[in-house]
């Protein structure tokens, strides 16, 4: 009898958990097609009417995810609240915009990209993942919504040229985001700490070396370093600017993606690839090449002078966290982020100051064609396939690009809180300016639209002028090629590590015996097939130029 | 008693009785075995289901074409896992270190466990307890801050310590073979506390009458301990251990890479297998090498229980999980 009663308790019992599991299951389906509907009407209705109607219904509400990395900007909230009432008649669109600390972003968005997860707009650089991401699909192509008189906008702020320089296999899969086509970097000097000893401005690598000397005789070695930081501590300095790269590729333009490093040369008249050679070669491997790219040296001996400058850097330039640690009395940065880095040395020290040293001759005095660039940027917007409001994410960005009170909004948040205008190129911050600290690189910044900080010293505005001067540039070799690593990605899968092993250690200076070891890892690499990489890497690149690309 | 009929019968009976009696078991206890159907669904949903997904490691996996869409390519993803001159150097590493942590770790959240237990004053043992589990709800990146705030060459709290009696400064972090050492201690000052938790539950399982019976006998405090405490929690130990053995072949990434990051330096006795393969595939991003790694770890670990297992079964029957 007992046996019996127990019969419909255990029945309803497991009832009743399956069908919690099923709900669960079908909690997630049943909410797919909703989402669906509420976004894919309006861009249905988006493609059959607004071609034929000028002036179309008012739209469908919308929200468009966006995915950005670093921290989010306090007021981040209020100015999208402003974008909103703003736009609400033109655009009826609310944005979810997300940000992700850097190290993870890189990670989540392939992730996110490769389960489809829904997202409108999301930064992505071809020092990331573009180029695979591009290549494995994941990207709307966005052709058609430039150079078109439906989006003035984007019309009139990405000219024909600055787009084709940026184009993927022919097409813009990723919307280019820069305002120069290099960010010149500089030595960023302790002016405070130069005056105290009594020294000229530095001028010249061996004014920085006395400069460093002096920090190094005179502060608490405890506490302050001449160079802070640690690893990749030394970004472009001491590198060989003397020729220009018209025919050759190396530090610090090499082209990325090939595992180990490689110094690509061409003909002097650019057609014909004479070869890739990378860290550790013989020197026969040169022969070939004309002068002065003939020598080893020419390339590496900067490995030299990181050797002579290990005393300046902190006794562990490798250790993770090294930045958080030790204060220096230079340190290397580009020109668009003098004002921030000094306006964080202010708040520490309100008596301190910087100075900028630009170590590259020609650059420093400006001459016209002298920095090497691409016309390409670093930075990029892109559209997912996942993404069910293509029409209405162009139509947001069209309004952001159409006039410089649309843009200012994002990119420095609101007038007269946010920032103040300085005549029409330049714009002053605020004490609220650090409420608003919009990662514009990633999403704003455009060469015809984005203002200069009027709070940089003379000196840095002088060099930002010459910076946005298309004049000041001269296009490198190879410039639009891109390495597509798939027929040797085994290959490269073995040597990266290899080289990773030993990279960071000349950067820091740490072996002074370095050309023995260069040759030691050469070896080692070319065991796991760095010679197949190196002939992909020519054929790639001679393929690229005999169908006409420069 | 109908049950120890049914039990007798399965026992004593030839194959085709047996495979009567398994339907006659399900007819008999059928709602029962209902009751455990939820759990399976979940396991079958959850864990053998997205097994299938291993096949892409045998793949060039292509999202936009998907499983069904990509080529396949047989074993060429683990190509260059193999054939890397470094592969024995990084699966030493990690089988040391993971062997270290799950030694010390053991050793250490058995003491904290026991301790604990000792303890008299209520409010002072909860209170301890909470310390000790706290550590584990650190996320590796603060605790790779504090060690940096510590062991820094210039400003480090510990050379300061030294300069302070006069000693040279020691460079943690240029020398690879304190690593084993720091990293064990960060482990067991994260871990220990948090793992303790099973152990407490264990002794507070262990019928007090035994105690009792010790006391009158005259066994003192640590007689106790030695000779009840620690016996009865070895199938724990052996259990719990068994379990760690499956993912000894896994480099706990997040602890490493926050803490030791891209610091090649102490790559000779810290880069585990993780860490590695992180480094190799971080630029091609290629889904398939990375799931033909994570399917090859798998296999190794799996064997390792089994093996482990099998040596459980033939020396304390009582702690093999199957």
């Amino acid at each position: 009898m007992k046996r019996k009663g127990k019969g419909p308790t255990a029945l309803l019992l497991v009832l009743t958990l399956l069908a919690t599991l099923t709900a669960a299951c079908t909690g997630n389906e049943g909410n797919a097609p909703e989402a669906g509907e509420q976004t894919e009407g309006p861009n249905g209705a988006n493609a059959a009417e607004a071609a034929d109607n000028a002036a179309p219904p008012a739209l469908d509400p919308v929200e468009l995810k966006v995915k950005l990395f670093g921290e989010k900007p306090t007021d981040m909230d209020a100015v999208v609240a402003e974008f909103e009432s703003r736009s609400k008649e033109a655009l009826n669109t609310t944005l979810d915009v997300t940000f992700d600390v850097a190290a993870e972003y890189r990670n989540k968005l392939k992730l996110m990209l490769a389960a489809g997860e829904e997202i409108d707009l999301a930064f992505d650089a071809p020092w990331w993942d573009l180029n695979a991401n591009v290549s494995k699909g994941y990207y709307h192509e966005l052709d058609a919504y430039f150079n078109n008189d439906d989006y003035p906008g984007l019309k009139a702020a990405f000219t024909p040229e600055y787009l084709e320089a940026n184009k993927i296999d022919g097409h813009i899969y990723a919307i280019p985001v820069t305002n120069t086509f290099y960010d010149i970097p500089v030595v960023l000097i302790r002016k405070d700490l130069r005056e105290k000893y009594g020294m000229e401005p530095v001028d010249s690598y061996a004014d920085l070396k006395q400069f460093l000397d002096q920090v190094l005789a005179n502060e608490n070695p405890k506490a302050f370093v001449p160079w802070g930081g640690g690893r990749n501590t030394w970004y472009h300095v001491f590198a060989n600017f003397d020729t220009k790269q018209t025919h050759y590729r190396a530090f610090p333009f090499e082209i990325t993606g090939t595992g180990a490093l490689f110094n690509l040369v061409l003909s002097e008249d650019g057609k014909q690839v004479l070869g890739a050679t990378t860290l550790g070669d013989p020197d026969e491997a040169y022969s070939g090449f004309p002068a002065p790219l003939n020598e080893p040296d020419f390339f590496y001996d900067h490995y030299d002078t990181k050797v002579e400058y290990r005393k300046y850097l902190p006794s562990d330039p490798l250790a993770q966290n090294q930045t958080t640690t030790v204060e220096g009395g230079a340190h290397e940065t580009t020109l668009n982020s003098v004002a921030s880095d000094r306006q964080k040395l202010k708040e520490t020290y309100p008596d301190a100051d910087y100075e900028i040293f630009v170590y590259n001759d020609a650059v420093r005095a400006m001459e016209s064609g002298a920095i090497a660039t691409g016309f390409k940027a670093w930075n990029f917007l892109t559209v997912p396939k996942s993404s069910k409001n293509v029409e209405r994410t162009m139509k947001f960005l069209d309004w952001v690009f159409a006039s410089p009170d649309h843009h200012d909004l994002f990119e420095l948040g609101i007038e007269g809180t946010h920032w103040e205008k300085d005549g029409e190129r330049y714009y002053r911050v605020t004490e609220q300016t650090p409420d608003y600290a919009f990662p514009a690189y990633e999403m704003t910044w455009n060469p015809q639209l984005s203002r200069i900080n009027g709070n940089n010293d003379e000196e840095t505005l002088k060099y930002i002028e010459y910076e946005y001067d298309q004049d000041s540039y001269y296009r490198m070799a190879l410039s639009g090629f891109t390495f597509n690593p798939e027929n040797v990605k085994n290959e490269i899968a073995k040597v990266q590590p290899k080289f990773d092993e030993l990279r960071p250690v000349l950067e820091a200076g740490l072996d002074p015996e370095w050309r023995e070891s260069a040759g030691k890892l050469n070896a080692q690499m070319r065991a796991l097939g760095l010679e197949n990489i190196r002939e992909e890497l020519i054929k790639q690149a001679q393929d690229y130029l005999d169908s006409g690309g420069q | 008693m109908s049950e120890m009929n049914a039990l007798s019968e399965t026992v004593s009976s030839g194959k085709r009785r047996e495979r009567f009696a398994f339907f006659k078991e399900i007819r008999k206890n059928g709602k029962l075995y209902l009751l455990t159907l939820p759990g399976i669904l979940l396991i079958l949903v959850f864990a053998y289901l997205p097994m299938g997904g291993i096949v892409i490691a045998f793949q060039d996996f292509n999202v936009m074409e998907g499983i069904a869409g990509s080529e396949f390519v047989g074993l060429r993803n683990f190509e260059f896992f193999v054939q890397s001159p470094d592969m024995l150097r990084i699966a030493g590493n990690t089988l040391y270190l993971n062997a270290l942590f799950i030694v010390f770790s053991t050793l250490a959240a058995i003491s904290i466990a026991v301790m604990l237990t000792e303890i008299g004053g209520r409010w002072f043992k909860r209170i301890a307890q909470s310390l000790v589990i706290l550590p584990h709800f650190v996320s590796w990146t603060v605790v790779a801050m504090l060690l940096s705030v510590l062991l820094n060459t210039e400003a480090g709290l510990i050379n300061q310590l030294l300069a302070a009696f006069g000693v040279d400064a020691v460079q943690f972090y240029s020398d690879p073979d304190k690593w084993p050492l720091i990293l064990v201690l960060v482990k067991i000052w994260q871990g220990a506390g948090f793992g303790s938790i099973v152990y407490l539950a264990t002794i507070a399982g262990i019928n007090p009458d035994i105690y009792e019976a010790a006391s009158i006998d005259g066994a003192s405090r640590w007689q106790k301990i030695r000779f009840i405490t620690l016996p009865l929690l070895k199938t724990t130990v052996i259990l719990l251990t068994l379990l760690a053995m499956g993912g000894i072949f896994y480099g706990d990434f997040g602890m490493i890479y926050a803490i030791v990051g891209l610091n090649v330096l102490l790559y000779p006795t810290t880069d585990v297998i993780d860490t590695y393969v992180y480094r190799a595939l971080m630029e091609l991003g290629d889904l398939s090498m990375a799931a033909a790694v994570g399917f090859f770890q798998s296999v190794l670990g799996f064997i390792l229980v089994i093996t482990v297992n099998w040596l459980a079964r033939r020396f304390s029957p009582d702690s093999a999980i199957f």
